[in-house]
């Protein structure tokens, strides 16, 4: 049963010459235990989906529409009072920069408890609490990293820390924003694994954002492709990376080097850049960059189908595509 | 004894981590060597100034009819003014007078300007705007007219002194607040402590205040030494302390008349207003080299 719905929802941002649609109508839900990733580029909307989610939508930016709720409570219809009891009570999120999301000033402990003390644990629990949260997260020695100030501790222990204080609630949803980008590789594999073991030990529903397809196919169940503020594709992570449905998310899966190609020469590229936000086309958002594009792709835009495995915004079936980008 | 308005503090320095065997504030302070010379300078008139309270010398109001303008000896170690009154007890006393304008004013300046500039820069938006317009017009008048002006509205005697000082302080404090919440407002563990669920209130004095209190405390040391400088400027012009109250500045003042034939009339007031200015600057070198992360500890 879906933990995370989201349901046709709209977000604006008020700039000058008026409101900007950023997020145009996204459904999504997410199951307890399942691990969704949302991938996209830059200015896809895709972390504006997920602090429409917290309820943390910069300055000048709201929701338009749409609802979402979280086990069948709509977060929307909340007073803002209510709604931060849910943030980190029963949504929680990690963020990019382990470096910098830890108080300088505040042992590592003492930050974990007062996540704890904010909803309402009392001291003593909270303290207990902390450790156990540490020790979870796959920290030695946990009184002794409860002491430290966060620049005693390494990117990869931070993240683990960002982790603990996340998952001390106990929420039913976690909103991963690009953990693993700040880390060395090794260590990415590690937080994944280690959101994977969290994952399956409290039934934890994940939505992984991300620009990194190799991180989503080792960590995602489904993946959803989000391009100019709506989703492209959304399909199971096998089906995707075996047959996408939507030219998208083919070139996107072009463009990634594989370590087993031996064809020399510059990798596939998507020509033309994303569209503006102000003026967006009436048809096919992708369609000035497509390669399967037909006659009636710029006239009105595609509304989600089911092909194959997938739910995908395209008129183009698989069947009827050249086969220059079909290779993905 | 006029001044320009002083520049705020000038780098904006994020506070320093205190760790496991890293020695603590005031220890950080005396191993700073101009840290050092300030608190023995000021620990030094703290002293003079604690004494003259509890009266050990002389008395700073009793007349010698018999030594007036008598020059530094046994009996007055600093010599005599012009009314044959003790000058050492009575730049004693002008100390006291001095440091006790100068902490109130600052302390006022401080927790109002401090806090202000804090919630505008945190909350943004019309509280911003209004203080933000506040500032800039008490930041228009230079700082000894308008402290002149207070006083003048407000009338005689050290507390009101100390709130025209305070209030011509407070758009510093507000400013200097102001700009480092900015930065800490969008850090990421502020932004974390919202994803959280912290209350505004809960990030703003647990995560924001200690973040930006190092910029501050600078500016403390700094501020305590205008203040002493604009109260002994007020007591000049005849607006601060009232005789025959005494006053650094009001002996400077009267020295005018004499000093060309009794030097010491002016040069022990008008020092002991440099050893405290000085000495509270070192303190504030010594504060930001302490808070300072990039200072190489030795």
């Amino acid at each position: 049963m879906s933990v995370l719905e989201i349901v046709d929802l709209h977000a604006v941002v008020a700039t000058d010459g008026g409101e900007l649609p950023v997020v145009r109508g996204i459904s999504l839900s997410i199951d307890a235990g399942e691990i969704v990733g949302l991938v996209g580029e830059s200015g896809s909307g895709k972390s504006f989906t997920a602090l429409s989610v917290l309820g943390l939508l910069p300055d000048g930016a709201r929701v338009s529409g749409g609802r979402i709720l979280v086990d069948g409570e709509d977060l929307l219809s909340l007073r803002a009072a209510e709604r931060r009891t849910r943030r980190g009570g029963t949504v929680a999120m990690i963020y990019q920069d382990p470096m910098t999301a830890l108080n300088p000033l505040m042992t590592v402990g003492a930050q974990i408890a007062e996540g704890l003390r904010a909803h309402g644990v009392d001291g003593a629990e909270a303290k207990k609490r902390t450790l156990a949260a540490i020790e979870e997260v796959g920290l030695p020695r946990p009184e002794r990293i409860a002491r430290s100030y966060p620049h005693r501790l390494s990117g990869g222990q931070r993240q683990r820390v960002v982790i603990a204080s996340a998952l001390a609630l106990r929420p039913k949803v976690l909103i991963a924003d690009e953990p693993t980008t700040a880390l060395d590789v090794t260590i990415q594999q590690q937080i994944l694994a280690l959101v994977d073991e969290l994952r399956v030990a409290h039934d934890l529903a994940v939505l992984w954002i991300t620009h990194d397809l190799g991180v989503v196919a080792r960590i995602a169940n489904r993946v959803a492709v989000m391009y100019a503020g709506r989703i492209a594709e959304a399909a199971p992570t096998r089906s995707l990376f075996a047959a996408p449905q939507h030219p998208y998310s083919a070139a996107l899966l072009a463009s990634i080097p594989s370590p087993t190609d031996t064809v020399r020469g510059p990798l596939p590229q998507i020509g033309g850049a994303p569209p503006d936000l102000t003026a967006l086309p009436p048809g096919c958002p992708f369609e000035p960059r497509c390669a399967q594009r037909e006659p009636g792709c710029a006239a009105t835009e595609p509304d989600p189908v089911h092909r194959g495995d997938a739910d995908t915004a395209c008129f183009v079936p698989r069947e009827r595509w050249t086969t220059a980008e079909e290779a993905g | 004894m006029t001044q320009e308005m002083p520049p705020a503090a000038a780098a904006v320095v994020p506070a320093a981590p205190r760790t496991a065997g890293q020695p603590s504030l005031p220890r950080r302070i005396l191993a700073d060597r101009n840290g050092l010379i300030g608190v023995v300078l000021i620990g030094a008139l703290a002293l003079i100034a604690l004494a003259s309270l509890v009266h050990l010398g002389q008395d700073p109001l009793a007349q010698h009819q018999s030594g007036q303008l008598a020059g530094p000896s046994g009996a007055h170690w600093l010599g005599t003014d012009q009314f044959g009154r003790d000058i050492a007890a009575r730049v004693a006393a002008g100390i006291f007078a001095s440091l006790r304008v100068a902490l109130v004013s600052v302390a006022l300046a401080t927790v109002i300007g401090g806090l202000l500039g804090v919630l505008s820069g945190f909350a943004g938006g019309i509280l911003d705007a209004v203080v933000g317009r506040l500032t800039d017009v008490l930041f228009a008048f230079p700082a000894t007219l308008l402290a002149l002006a207070l006083v003048a509205a407000l009338g005689h005697g050290w507390f009101n002194t100390a709130v025209a000082i305070a209030v011509v302080y407070t758009p510093i404090f507000v400013r200097v607040a102001r700009g480092p919440v900015l930065t800490v407002r969008e850090s990421e563990y502020v932004r974390a402590g919202r994803v959280l669920g912290f209350s505004r209130s809960r990030l703003l004095f647990r995560h924001v205040l200690p973040n930006v209190s190092a910029p501050i405390a600078v500016q403390v040391a700094l501020a305590l030494s205008w203040a002493i400088l604009t109260e002994a400027g007020l007591s000049f012009l005849g607006l601060g302390t009232q005789p025959p109250n005494p006053s650094l500045g009001l002996m400077v003042a009267d020295s005018r008349n004499f000093f060309p034939d009794a030097w010491w009339t002016l040069l022990f007031p008008a020092l002991a207003v440099v050893v405290a200015v000085v000495g509270l600057n070192l303190i504030g070198d010594g504060l930001r080299n302490a808070l300072d992360p990039r200072t190489v500890r030795r």
